[in-house]
């Protein structure tokens, strides 16, 4: 299948800067993914994800999104309304004070007639469990909730492509559950792309693809067993592995045989018991 | 202690009053301001606080509100009151002292200024009840709309009117989070002369303005990012449309201003 | 004589309005001088609200407060002393920067305090050290200082101040793995060196797992659990009820458990788990 996104050796400079924020990076994500892009601070994550709807435009090299090349002044809006951008901070993205004239936003701006909106607004909320909160006053909402509103403003875009910018990084462990388990529910009920950008690891445990970032360049990538397994690599880049993938590597080092990519606890569980009665 | 201000306060509720399209509202409200201004006998001003009083009842929001809503402008009223008390000239003289006096037309016209400006204030709150603010930047909007061929930016006036209201609630949590921050560190708010506490409202405003800029920075770039580009070309999912109600209700208006300037040059 | 102590403290948001809500409720507890405490409970649980009252900027509805031995609220300047024994860093401190310079940022806890001007540079230095910031840093202004390290000023310049006792509300919030384990690292190094008492309110298992040696959990404004992190973290299930789970290390020791492997309580890092699983195999006999 032809990759939703389409990045080919782009670099990225900031005016101000000397260094590249993005030094030669070359990336697919396949339709329908549920990809995740990792990198500590300063790794170049946040300026990928606003190169994805054309907010930043290659210093050098293509962005293509839904075969749309995000120098195209011409489709600009088309690409800004098939890629839906939620950001870090929601209050910050929240326009107004009711929900539901804060999900209408969007498709106000595309200009759609009233009842189309009407119908994109109530699905929307209805997509990220929030349609009972549609009159109520977001900054009344918990972090979670905001955010779960702040994607229901761009899923009534009706994007193809979901790209998110740290979104649990202000929420408490409630909140981030909240946010994660919409996505992986939306990804794989409605078939929209997610890509979400964080360095929380354990967010990528229900993902099909998983980038390593560093310096602006791609460091590795596979699924997520594969990318824990090499635990030493993470933790030069600034990342943590689950305790999980941590305990299995430390049980290898002295000794053990044991299966890489083990991260639910259960697993790493069964693994480690399995492993001592075959020893025994 | 910030949390306590009551901007724009709206108190949800299924009343005729709420359910009226708000350019109705406004539009009545204008009204009733302007004939509150023809009125200028016992009858007049008894027919606008009676009206008053109705429409209030219909609300069902509970009269302590408009109480609380008058406190902060309690020293206007006594001010004018007096002021016109003192200053009337004409009239019976009923008493006098310090060379002042006090006359009976000054008792009838500081009674008459503090009726008017509590109804003048209490119909603004009515509004504002019953109205919810993106409601009435909508209905201000949509008044203003021929404006537009004037080339006056409507929709951004509009826009920046939503916007400001929208992260009212957001500034003042965020106040006072920074003040409990440097009240930890020791900083005093209280006490001190004038200059000291301007100057130690500096940790605070300092803050405060870093945060609304970089707020104004991260919402720009989420607007754009769910592709506002101005007014043009625009539409909305509730468009405001008016309804019989709407009509009955602005025609009751008409009618109480024409009753108070027919009132008027009878000089009942 | 403990440091802290508190009896029966209760306090009510917008009391007599119909969003009246008991924000903490009848808490009563002791923490000694030097110890390391760690303090979780979800969003509205009342933590923040608790660790507000230590320092005096909220007042008590009922109940009291004492530092070392005083009710701190009994006058208004107790309650004011209370502010600079007890240093609080708020949640995303680096909000609270205002000064032309990083110096004077960190300066002015101290000012306020109307220390003199050499005990104000010794303790800015002093601080900054313990932050990890170096002093050439100092002629910045803070809006230019990266993210990690504007948090890490923000803290300094509450350590600036050197409270007898540092709380601490989620320092890690926001941060990258790195990141967060550096300001870790600093606050127990700072610990160590100062002596001084330290309560940590995260949201965080892991985290607190790492580093405290009491736990106490906060629940619907009340304390439902307090004791060491071994002990606390046997009552998974109840955790996982107040919607807080236990570490991931421990999450797999009772893992083991059900799958009928003799693993100890009380294995809550990841060391100590790997500890326990290679003395399985010793006694296994596989060497």
């Amino acid at each position: 299948m032809k990759p939703i996104i389409e990045i080919r050796d782009l670099y990225f400079k900031y005016p101000e800067d000397e260094n590249y924020a993005i030094n030669g990076l070359s990336l697919d994500i396949p339709e329908g993914s549920f990809s995740v892009v990792l990198g500590h601070n300063g790794s170049g994550k946040s300026t990928l994800a606003k190169h994805l709807n054309g907010i930043l435009l290659p210093t050098s090299g293509s962005v293509t999104v839904g075969g749309i090349d995000t120098r195209d002044e011409e489709r600009l809006f088309d690409l800004r309304s098939s890629v839906g951008m939620v950001f870090q901070n929601p209050d910050n993205q929240i326009v107004s004070s009711i929900v539901e004239e804060d999900v209408a936003f969007a498709p106000e701006n595309l200009g759609l007639p009233s009842d189309e909106i009407r119908a994109r607004v109530d699905d929307a909320l209805r997509l990220v469990g929030m349609y009972d909160y549609r009159l109520h006053s977001p900054h009344l909402l918990s972090g979670g909730q905001k955010q779960r509103v702040a994607i229901a403003g761009v899923l009534a875009m009706d994007p193809r492509v979901l790209v998110l910018d740290e979104p649990t990084a202000m929420l408490d462990p409630v909140g981030r559950r909240e946010v994660i388990e919409t996505l992986i529910k939306l990804c794989r009920e409605t078939g929209i792309s997610v890509v979400l950008i964080t360095h929380h690891m354990y967010e990528t445990v229900s993902s099909d693809l998983v980038f390593v970032m560093s310096d602006g360049k791609l460091v590795t990538k596979g699924s997520p067993s594969e990318v824990f397994s090499k635990a030493e690599t993470m933790k030069a880049e600034g990342l943590t592995v689950p305790d999980t993938t941590e305990l299995i590597n430390q049980l290898i080092k002295a000794g053990m045989t044991l299966p890489l990519g083990a991260v639910s606890a259960h697993d790493c569980a069964l693994a480690i018991a399995s492993a001592l009665k075959k020893d025994a | 202690m910030l949390k306590d201000i009551t901007l724009g306060q709206y108190f949800p509720g299924e009343s005729l009053l709420h359910r009226l399209d708000p350019r109705t509202k406004l539009i009545c409200t204008f009204i009733y301001i302007i004939a509150l201004f023809f009125a200028g006998s016992y009858i007049s001003y008894g027919t606008l606080i009676l009206v008053l009083f109705l429409c209030a009842a219909i609300s069902k929001i509970h009269p302590s509100a408009f109480f609380r809503g008058l406190k902060p402008v309690v020293f206007i009223i006594v001010f004018t009151a007096i002021l016109n008390l003192f200053y009337t000239k004409t009239g019976r003289e009923l008493f006098g002292f310090w060379g002042l006096s006090v006359t009976t037309d000054g008792v009838k016209i500081a009674v008459f200024m503090v009726i008017r400006i509590m109804l003048l204030i209490s119909s603004t709150f009515l509004l504002t009840y019953t109205t919810t603010p993106m409601s009435l930047t909508d209905g201000v909007e949509q008044l203003l709309s021929p404006l537009k061929k004037l080339h006056v930016p409507v929709h951004e006036f509009a826009m920046m009117m939503s916007i400001a209201l929208r992260f009212i609630p957001t500034l003042i949590e965020e106040a006072d989070k920074i003040i409990n921050a440097q009240k930890a560190r020791g900083a005093d708010f209280e006490t001190g002369k004038l200059l000291d506490r301007a100057k130690a409202l500096l940790p605070l405003l300092v803050p405060l303005f870093v945060s609304a800029f970089r707020r104004a920075d991260e919402l720009a770039i989420a607007m754009e990012s769910r592709c506002y580009r101005g007014g043009v070309g625009r539409t909305r999912m509730n468009n405001l449309v008016f309804a019989a109600r709407d009509f009955i209700t602005m025609g009751f208006f008409i009618l109480l201003f024409t009753f108070i300037v027919v009132i008027l040059r009878l000089g009942l | 004589m403990p440091t802290i102590k508190t009896e029966a403290l209760s306090h009510i948001y917008g009391q007599g309005t119909p969003f009246e809500s008991h924000a903490i409720n009848n808490i009563s507890l002791e923490i000694p001088q030097g110890q390391f405490v760690g303090l979780i409970g979800h969003t509205g649980s009342g933590k923040s609200t608790f660790i507000q009252h230590l320092n005096g900027l909220l007042q008590p509805e009922s109940g009291h407060v004492y530092f070392d031995g005083v009710d701190i609220n009994s006058s208004k300047q107790l309650r004011r002393n209370a502010r600079f024994q007890v240093g609080l860093v708020f949640q995303y401190p680096e909000h609270q920067l205002f000064e032309e310079t990083l110096y004077k940022d960190l300066a002015f806890g101290p000012r306020n305090m109307k220390l003199s001007k050499d005990e104000i540079d010794e303790r800015v230095r002093e601080a900054a050290r313990f932050a990890g910031l170096s002093e050439e840093l100092f002629s910045k202004s803070p809006l230019e200082l990266s993210g990690g390290q504007k948090r890490r000023a923000a803290i300094a310049g509450v350590i600036a101040m050197r409270p007898q006792v540092l709380v601490l509300d989620e320092p890690t919030a926001g941060l990258d793995p790195a990141g967060r384990n550096d300001i870790l690292e600093n606050i127990r190094a700072y610990h160590k060196a100062s002596g001084a008492t330290v309560i940590l309110v995260s949201h965080s298992m892991d985290e607190l797992a790492q580093i405290a040696q009491r736990l106490i959990v906060f629940d619907e404004g009340s304390i439902v659990m307090d004791g060491p992190p071994e002990k606390v973290f046997l009552h998974s299930e109840k955790l996982c009820e107040i919607g807080l789970g236990v570490p991931l290390a421990s999450e797999i020791a009772l893992e083991l458990q059900k799958l009928g492997l003799n693993i100890p309580e009380g294995c809550y890092t990841v060391s100590s788990l790997r500890d326990a699983i290679l003395s399985l195999r010793r006694e296994a006999g596989v060497c």
